[in-house]
């Protein structure tokens, strides 16, 4: 008996699946309701939603890694509150809905914290909402987070805005007066995150009076010729690009071998990972700026937790933190642990939620040197982007804001 | 000098498309199978080099030739002897069989990298020569190459030998071809073995130009796709000419269009190829119909 089978059915039903995989997402970023008062000791259950396995799996570990440093830094409790963690895996919308049912009806959590991507913190929270059970992200960054109206959703961390806002501040007032020209060249990646931010740097430029070019990439190219062609053609004093470490990476290859040189180069949300030291190699390298979270090189007055965290990670796990993943869950924790102590303990939405309006700690009062103070929106509105520059060795220092600069160090182009 | 540049790169990149594709070709073609999971074989290829770079110090050039070849190859060969042999009559299954094979090796390759991108950085990631006034990058032109290398090899040996033959015959009806004498199942584990070990090869050769990471299968097994169907079918020239296609015409679009209309540009001569002429370029008319017989 003959079996036809249209191959070609099958060519097309391959490429459609892969193609839906491909765009399948990429990071942009508990519990009973009513907890114990101040008055008593009653234990607290933070729950961990992020992802733990797939390809994002590895940053989700370290999620959990600097919360659980955080967590024994505060002696693992929180005022008289024993507290405890528990970790659930989640990264798309089923698995984080599910990982939130599973930890508020079997764990019983009290709040839930996480998650480092957006997906999950968007569907979970709003599974979390439906309990009314208190949700306190730290790490994703897309701003319609903080914009959907729920009330029990509060962000610590730092939003896409901020790493556009702190971009575009960088070049108005670091780079401003040291470039020949107050010309830039915006070159993001095309999803939504890349789009935001250059959205704000774009505004923001403009009104500085800096003359500005557009252009963009899509992360998971292969190729990134005719954006860097674009870029060498508008001849930019400062090329500023966002994006993540595979594309970024791609970028600066492909600039250094069509000889693309601008005066400064600056490097939005990603790019201060060492495999980028790595690729791109010092002689490429070297001089770049990086928009990024808190620099282990900078000054311990701005950041005053860092140097704890990083001894406290090399001695718990005995290898290099993974980036900033770790150290900004660090910071997180100690956020959250802040807001339940302004809760007075209780840890029920109205509580946390009134909590965290209360709660003013100052720039610098956290690990990484920002600040905490939530606003109506449940954003927290005092977080502060330092901007890091390559050096030869390999070292990331920090070089602005200047009080964030280490003695030594300073902002030089290359 | 910029469409010349652009052009240029597009070659390039269309080298590497079409070396990928040849390999997802041999496979495609002659055991009828959609490997899922060959994008990952191009990304262990890549940690390979990796491996032998920063352990041993071996040159990711020389690990391409020496280790990926036949570690490809018997890679390959396990992939058919024990996941794709046992589904021989289940082409769903397959599918869903090479599939999970994907998420078997992204994980791996997550538990065993925590997920951090590693990068080979030798000479050859920076060398350029110069053509025209244009840059051209010594490691992407290693890659086109080696498409060209291997697609004259594999032509060569499936018109002029006798096992070409006997290839060529199973890719058109395997029961006839077992009726002849043919060993279908020993000329399947080959073809697999073949199809990992260019996989494996063309992952060593692009270590200096991409920084591996778990998910990049994913960015070059799409276009590879959409090359084998716009080349044709079992044709390895058709993919090698297709690769070249797709990296041009990916590389013009981007440029005078919109980076972001670049793989819909691609995907629409995809659909269009799959409509007017569903064989593909080069690919025999009904080559798409021929079944497990």
């Amino acid at each position: 008996m003959n079996k036809r089978i249209p191959l070609i059915t099958l060519a097309t039903a391959g490429v459609l699946v892969l193609a839906a995989c491909a765009s399948s997402g990429s990071p942009s970023g508990g519990s009973t309701s009513g907890g114990s008062g101040s008055g008593d000791s009653s234990p607290i259950k933070i729950g961990i939603v992020t992802p733990l396995s797939g390809a994002y799996g590895s940053e989700g570990q370290e999620e959990v890694r600097g919360m659980q440093l955080a967590l024994t830094a505060n002696g693992n409790k929180v005022g008289n509150h024993p507290v405890t963690l528990v970790t659930a895996d989640g990264f798309v919308a089923n698995d984080a809905i599910a990982a939130v049912d599973r930890l508020v009806s079997q764990e019983h959590v009290n709040i839930i914290t996480g998650t480092y991507a957006t997906p999950t913190s968007l569907a979970g929270s709003q599974e979390a909402a439906k309990l009314n059970v208190p949700w306190i992200e730290t790490s994703a960054i897309t701003d319609s987070l903080t914009q959907r109206g729920l009330d029990t959703y509060i962000r610590t961390g730092a939003r896409a805005f901020d790493f556009a806002s702190a971009s575009a501040d960088f070049l108005i007032k670091g780079l401003g007066s040291k470039v020949d020209s107050k010309s830039v060249y915006i070159d993001a990646e095309n999803g939504p995150y890349g789009t935001a931010v250059e959205q704000t740097q774009v505004s923001k430029l403009k009104a500085a009076g800096w003359k500005v070019g557009q252009g963009s990439h899509a992360s998971a190219a292969t190729d990134v010729t005719d954006s860097v062609l674009a870029a060498k053609n508008a001849k930019p004093a400062v090329w500023l690009l966002t994006g993540y470490n595979p594309d970024l990476t791609l970028l600066l290859r492909t600039a250094a071998a069509q000889n693309f040189k601008p005066q400064a180069i600056v490097l939005t949300g990603a790019g201060d990972a060492q495999s980028v030291y790595q690729a791109v190699g010092a002689k490429d390298l070297t001089g770049t700026f990086v928009v990024a979270y808190s620099s282990l090189i900078e000054s311990p007055k701005y950041a005053p937790g860092m140097a704890k965290y990083y001894k406290a990670y090399k001695a718990k796990y005995n290898s290099e933190p993974l980036g900033t993943v770790s150290a900004t869950a660090y910071t997180g924790m100690t956020a959250v642990l802040e807001i339940i102590k302004a809760a007075g303990g209780k840890t029920d939405t109205q509580s946390i939620k009134a909590g965290s309006l209360k709660v003013d700690v100052p720039l610098g009062g956290l690990p990484n040197g920002w600040g905490l103070q939530i606003d109506q929106q449940g954003q927290n509105q005092r977080i502060e982007l330092t901007t890091v520059q390559w050096r030869s060795d390999g070292t990331l220092p920090a070089v602005w804001p200047t009080k964030a600069v280490k003695t030594g160090e300073k902002l030089e182009l290359k | 000098m910029g469409v010349l540049t652009i052009i240029i790169s597009g070659v390039l990149v269309g080298g590497m498309y079409a070396l990928i594709a040849i390999g997802l070709n041999a496979v495609f073609g002659v055991v009828r199978v959609v490997n899922f999971a060959h994008g990952e074989l191009v990304v262990l290829g890549m940690y390979t080099a990796y491996f032998a770079w920063t352990v041993w110090s071996v040159d990711p050039y020389i690990t391409a030739v020496l280790i990926a070849l036949p570690l490809g190859f018997l890679v390959g060969l396990v992939i058919q002897r024990f996941v794709v042999q046992r589904l021989l009559d289940e082409p769903l299954m397959q599918m869903f069989a090479t599939f999970g094979l994907l998420m078997l090796l992204q994980n791996l390759f997550l538990a065993f990298t925590r997920g951090e991108p590693k990068a080979v950085r030798v000479a050859a990631s920076s060398a350029s020569l110069d053509f025209f006034g244009v840059s051209v990058s010594v490691s992407r032109l290693v890659v086109l190459g080696a498409a060209i290398v291997v697609t004259i090899i594999l032509v060569v040996f499936l018109r002029q030998t006798l096992y070409g033959a006997a290839v060529r015959a199973v890719s058109q009806d395997r029961g006839t071809a077992a009726l002849m004498g043919i060993n279908v199942k020993v000329l399947y584990m080959v073809a697999f073995g073949v199809s990992g070990a260019i996989a494996l090869m063309a992952g060593a050769l692009m270590s200096p130009i991409y920084t591996a990471s778990p998910a990049l299968g994913f960015s070059f097994v799409l276009p590879a796709f959409a090359v084998v169907v716009l080349g044709g079918l079992g044709s390895i020239g058709g993919s090698l000419i297709g690769g070249l296609i797709v990296g041009v015409v990916e590389a013009l679009s981007g440029y005078f269009l919109d980076p972001a209309l670049k793989q819909a540009v691609w995907f629409t001569l995809f659909l269009a190829v799959l409509v007017i002429r569903p064989a593909g370029l080069f690919g025999r008319a009904g080559s798409e119909e021929i079944g497990q017989r």
